[in-house]
């Protein structure tokens, strides 16, 4: 495994985007990115799952019934023929 | 509805696939996500647990925000980046293989679309939000707006925690050297870096409208 020689004062440059340098390192050393993280901690004040996952949902959603469309339908027309239109039918 | 009617209605849609929403799991109870490591969340979530995914997002969103952030450097282009970013974690979850940790994928991901941002807005500069604190007023406008902005920045920097706001001043007010402020302080180098940088972030949010 090999270990980390950043300094915490370069990492804080790089947060603060005055050091670039480290760019390419930051991108695969988790050592890097457990700093980062704990430095951006709270930074954000909204929560972002919310309306991620709004759209998350609505997608899944929409593939389940491009999948399943078919067999919605022919039960739909299943139905329709066991229990008959209903009032408003012909 | 009658017992027999609602038994012919669940015969009738037995078979059909529930929709892949779950807002349990079935493992580990209903605040079981919260346990799960980073691998066992995304193996919930590509299983088509989506609270499993809800976790994420929650996990590593100030993470993946500030990594934005650093590049793109406007906060309301970073939550959008960010909510971008977590949208294609989750259609590319099938393809993550598992060979580098969950937020060091989460932040390559993050990185290239903050950096597409960057140049979409060089290519498309209308886009951009305007990011000088003050307009192109001149004269008497421009005077009384500077000194508006002047006592929304006092202002803000009143809110600051004490811990945040002591180095803070003694560096942007003071103009100390970060090695004098930590002598002053007593505190190590590092943590006046950290505590300098977290306050200029908690300015920047506070001042959000100025932008």
């Amino acid at each position: 495994m090999t270990v980390c020689a950043i300094t915490d004062i370069q990492r804080i440059d790089f947060a603060e985007g005055v050091d670039d340098s480290i760019d390419e390192h930051v991108m695969t050393c988790d050592e890097c990115q457990a700093f980062l993280a704990e430095l951006w901690q709270g930074q954000l004040q909204t929560d972002l799952s919310e309306p991620v996952m709004r759209v998350v949902g609505l997608e899944e959603f929409v593939i389940a019934v491009i999948k399943e469309g078919g067999g919605i339908l022919a039960r739909i027309g299943k139905a329709l023929r066991v229990y008959g239109m209903g009032d408003g039918g012909t | 509805m009658d017992p027999a009617a609602a038994n012919k209605f669940s015969e009738f849609f037995e078979g059909i696939p529930r929709y892949r929403v779950a807002f349990a799991c079935p493992k580990k109870g209903l605040d079981g996500v919260q346990n799960y490591d980073d691998f066992e969340l995304v193996a919930a979530a590509t299983a088509g647990e989506l609270e499993a995914f809800g976790e994420l997002i929650r996990r590593h969103q100030d993470f993946v925000y500030g990594s934005v952030l650093r590049v793109v450097k406007n906060p309301t282009l970073a939550e959008d980046v960010s909510q971008d970013c977590f949208l294609r974690a989750y259609r590319a979850l099938p393809d993550f293989r598992g060979d580098s940790q969950v937020r060091s994928w989460l932040y390559r991901i993050a990185h290239n679309l903050a950096v597409n941002a960057v140049t979409r807005r060089r290519e498309y500069p209308t886009d951009t939000m305007p990011e000088t604190l003050v307009s192109s007023a001149s004269g008497p406008a421009r005077s009384a707006e500077i000194n508006e902005l002047a006592t929304a920045i006092g202002k803000a920097i009143e809110t600051l925690p004490e811990d945040l706001k002591q180095p803070l001043v003694l560096r942007e007010l003071q103009h100390m050297t970060y090695e004098d402020i930590a002598a002053e302080l007593d505190l190590p180098l590092n943590t006046v870096r950290t505590r300098i940088f977290r306050a200029r972030r908690a300015l920047q949010t506070h001042m959000k409208d100025w932008q």
